[in-house]
C-alpha cells in the first residue's frame, strides 16, 4: 500500500486514475508537528499512498497537483516546467 | 460543511494550516465532478454549479474533449471547507494554492547531503594525507 519511491507513486497515481476517472480520489494530509506529509489515491478498489518529511518532496507534490487536477478535469496539459 | 469559491477557500486553507502548527491535521481531498454528483449538487443547492452546465446538457455528444469541474474539500479538526473549481479557474486555483503550500509546509526536512559530503570529503582528505 505504502510506495517508497516518488516517481513509482506518481506513475501509478495516474494510471490508476486513467483507468477509472469517475471514481478515484486523491487525498492529502499534512501535520505540521510531526512535519509529515501523507498522499493517498484511491478508487475504493485500490489504494496506494506515500508518505514523506522531506522538503524536497514538496515541489514535486505540487506538480502531482497540477498533473491530477488537469486530469480530473480532462483538460489538456501546456508542458510548463 | 462550508461552500466556499476557489479564492475564498484558498484563503480559509491557510488559516487552516496556520491554525494547524499546535496540533492537527490538514486534509485536502480532490476528486471530479461527474455527471451524478452535479445532479445531486443542482438539486441540493438550486442551482448548477459553474462549468457544470456543459456536462449536464443532455444535447451534447460523448466525446472525450468535455472538461469537469472539480471538487475539492478540506478539513481541519472539526472544521470543513469545499470549493468546486470550474475547468477555466483551474490556473488560478493552481497558482493560489501552490502559494499556500509553500507558504506553511514548512516543517518538513531540508536536505542534509551537503553536510555529509563535507565530513567525508573531510576525512578523507585526512587519509591521504
Amino acid at each position: 500500500m505504502y510506495i517508497s519511491n516518488w516517481d513509482e507513486f506518481q506513475k501509478a497515481a495516474e494510471e490508476l486514475y486513467t483507468t477509472s476517472p469517475e471514481t478515484t480520489r486523491y487525498v492529502s494530509g499534512f501535520r505540521h508537528v510531526d512535519g509529515e506529509l501523507i498522499l493517498k489515491v484511491t478508487d475504493d478498489r485500490t489504494i496506494i499512498k506515500y508518505k514523506t518529511n522531506q522538503a524536497s518532496d514538496l515541489r514535486k507534490f505540487t506538480n502531482l497537483n497540477l498533473s491530477l487536477m488537469s486530469k480530473m478535469q480532462n483538460k489538456p496539459m501546456e508542458g510548463k516546467k | 460543511m462550508k461552500e466556499l469559491d476557489p479564492t475564498a477557500f484558498t484563503v480559509e486553507l491557510g488559516r487552516f494550516y496556520e491554525k494547524s502548527r499546535v496540533n492537527g491535521t490538514v486534509s485536502v481531498t480532490m476528486k471530479r465532478m461527474t455527471e451524478r454528483r452535479l445532479y445531486k449538487a443542482s438539486r441540493v443547492k438550486k442551482e448548477i454549479p459553474k462549468g457544470g452546465e456543459a456536462i449536464l446538457d443532455k444535447n451534447r455528444m460523448k466525446d472525450d474533449d468535455i472538461e469537469y469541474p472539480c471538487l475539492v474539500r478540506a478539513t481541519y479538526k472539526d472544521k470543513k471547507i469545499s470549493t468546486i473549481v470550474a475547468p477555466n479557474e483551474l490556473d488560478k486555483f493552481q497558482n493560489a494554492y501552490s502559494t499556500v503550500i509553500r507558504a506553511y509546509m514548512d516543517s518538513l526536512k531540508k536536505k542534509e547531503r551537503t553536510r555529509k559530503k563535507a565530513k567525508t570529503a573531510a576525512s578523507q582528505q585526512q587519509k591521504q594525507q
